[in-house]
């Protein structure tokens, strides 16, 4: 492990410095690079899209360390390559399902499986490497119950038992979805689709009308997800949304007070506290602070699915 | 006590618009983890957890039929997800036909006392398979509710803006629709010198054809079941590329039907292969609304006299 300063109340500025930002991004790429190359292997994935995954792994990483400039609450990163390492391994589940989504769904009901069935033992090795082997005692007393979860069980103790050793559950998972007849290798050799998921989706919704009917998704939110989105929620500047939209006339004062479910009379005595700080919100719902940036991410990207469907 | 001041500068309008935009701006999050979804399934989730996996499913066809699928896995498979909502339907008929000749039993028995000296009939009915009690249920009520399924790939267009712009999902064949196949032939309106055509599982795109030169193209590799795919065509003319279908148009959507409903459905043509009536109220169960209606529009013409039928094809038609 690397001894960088990840304190999350480095400002924006002191993230960008050379070089704590470049040895961040190269740690980020080597720790990437090898949960990608394990976790993808058999995949028949090109070269470029490993490169992508790990190129987004980075771009996470110190999206996440900038994000400190309006989050000061952010819990802080303590073991950096396992927050890495992590994110390369959700990356990869994102382009599983992407393009194995029966690869995906067989490795829920195995995880499934593994984690309400006493005959088996999961456990993480040395090298971070998820496994999983015949539980060592017969008397397992928690046992799956539909039957089939009982094949599924069955299949899984053969394949254990046939190795003769712990396995990885990815391997686990791919050997039963080639049993079932599941494609699990495609060539990749696309510039996949993940840098279009990544796109921002807002790109081209500076606009009022855009903006009107990104505020109509908003109130479609769940009230918790909006209140922890709009409290919170300034631009550049520090200047809270909801005096923007007040100021810019797309929504009523009535109508925000509406959407935050409150009267009029509490609207006029919050303009001056806004943007609320997250642990101040948290304090309004009976909510912990994380449990409030949690809900915003929730509701950011509940936005994104929308409003990119919408488009 | 200051509430905000109106802008009433056009260009600081606009700027503080573009802030609203980006401040406000959705930002793609990873779907909810596995342990997230578990949590859900065992019911273990505190209540922002359930609250955040739930309001993504929402918007997440992929992440609501995994959770739809370990909901089944671990036996609780009354949450199945409203694409199968007419099984559910189907098993209500059921209990409810098979409650009734429970009850009528047991009240003939009752009655038995009371029927001395007449002649009893011990013979049993044959006992009616689902399907039949499913085209009673259609016939009884003279409707086929449409399947919620539709709804969600019949999405409005957005308002006409520019009356100049014509492409039209209408102009796409399967748009709109439940389809079995998992290699489905796409159709669509002759409009330029090549085409390619992308299929979409949400944000990502999962098929492409490469360029092609017919307006019409066999999806490969085979699609999952079970998931709403959107489609789009890239028309390219020279100097020119256009994407049908292009806003305001509604995307043009379709669902595979999913293995469950697959296999049953196949089943169904093994057993009452030459059923129209059968097979027309289970398609349309299904939300196939073609083959629906092809079906029950055949079985009204062989039988004329079987006029509730033929408006039921009507009923379905106006979906």
């Amino acid at each position: 492990m690397i001894p960088v300063p990840l304190d999350m109340a480095n400002s924006r500025e002191r993230c960008d410095e050379l070089p704590t930002a470049d040895v961040l991004a190269e740690r980020a790429l080597l720790v990437a690079e090898d949960v990608v190359r394990r976790r993808c292997r058999g995949w028949n994935v090109a070269p470029h899209v490993r490169d992508d995954l790990c190129a987004e792994v980075v771009v996470r990483l110190l999206g996440r360390l900038r994000q400190s400039d309006g989050e000061a609450q952010l819990a802080p990163i303590h073991r950096i390559d396992s927050y890495i390492a992590t994110v390369a391994s959700r990356l990869v589940d994102d382009l599983a399902r992407a393009v194995f989504p029966e690869w995906t769904r067989i490795k829920h009901r195995v995880l499934y499986l593994l984690n309400h069935d006493d005959r088996f033992r999961v456990f993480v090795d040395d090298a971070g490497r998820t496994r999983c082997e015949p539980a060592s005692t017969m008397a397992a007393r928690r046992r799956v119950r539909t039957r089939a979860t009982q094949a599924l069980a069955d299949s899984v103790l053969e394949l254990l038992g046939e190795a003769g050793r712990a396995l990885e559950v990815d391997d686990v998972v791919s050997a039963i979805a080639r049993r079932s007849g599941a494609v699990v290798t495609v060539n990749l050799s696309e510039p996949m689709e993940l840098a279009r998921t990544f796109d921002d989706p807002f790109a081209a919704m500076q606009s009022a009308e855009a903006v009107r009917r990104l505020w109509s998704e908003i109130e479609e939110l769940p009230q918790r997800q909006r209140l922890a989105l709009l409290l919170n929620a300034r631009d550049e500047g520090g200047e809270s949304v909801l005096r923007l939209l007040a100021a810019t006339k797309l929504a009523s004062a009535g109508r925000l007070a509406a959407a935050l479910g409150i009267g009029e009379d509490e609207m006029n005595a919050l303009w001056d506290e806004l943007p609320l700080a997250d642990d101040v919100i948290a304090a309004r719902l009976g909510l912990t602070r994380q449990q409030v940036i949690n809900l915003r991410k929730a509701a950011r990207d509940r936005l994104a699915r929308r409003t990119s469907r919408r488009r | 006590m200051s509430k905000p001041e109106i802008i009433d500068d056009p260009s600081k309008r606009d700027e503080a618009i573009a802030a609203l935009a980006r401040a406000l701006a959705g930002e793609l999050d990873e779907h909810p983890s596995y342990a997230m979804l578990e949590q859900v399934v065992d019911r273990t989730a505190d209540d922002v957890t359930d609250e955040i996996v739930r309001s993504h499913l929402e918007v997440c066809p992929q992440c609501a039929e995994e959770l739809r699928d370990l909901m089944e896995l671990a036996g609780h498979a009354h949450t199945r997800a409203a694409t199968a909502g007419w099984l559910a339907i189907a098993a209500a008929i059921i209990i409810a036909v098979l409650a009734g000749g429970w009850w009528m039993t047991r009240a003939g028995r009752a009655a038995a006392p009371h029927s001395i000296g007449k002649a009893v009939t011990t013979t049993l009915a044959p006992t009616p398979d689902e399907f039949s009690l499913l085209v009673e249920s259609a016939l009884r009520t003279g409707r086929i509710e449409k399947p919620g399924i539709l709804r969600e790939l019949r999405l409005p267009a957005d308002v006409l803006r520019d009356p100049g712009a014509t492409s039209s999902s209408s102009a796409m064949t399967p748009s709109g629709v439940v389809i079995e196949s998992v290699t489905p032939m796409l159709l669509w309106k002759a409009a330029g010198e090549r085409y390619v055509v992308s299929i979409f599982d949400g944000r990502r795109r999962v098929a492409h054809s490469g360029v092609l030169s017919a307006n019409q193209w066999t999806v490969s590799p085979p699609l999952a079941r079970g998931r709403t795919y959107g489609w789009q065509v890239e028309v390219r003319r020279s100097g020119s590329v256009d994407i049908m279908p292009a806003p305001p148009a509604a995307p043009a959507l379709f669902h595979v039907l999913d293995e469950g409903s697959a296999s049953l459905l196949a089943g169904a043509r093994r057993r009452h292969r030459d059923d129209h009536l059968i097979l027309g109220v289970l398609y349309a169960r299904m939300g196939m609304q073609d083959a629906a209606v092809d079906e029950l529009r055949t079985y009204a013409a062989q039988h004329p006299q079987a006029r509730n039928v033929a408006a039921l094809a009507d009923s379905v038609a106006r979906w």
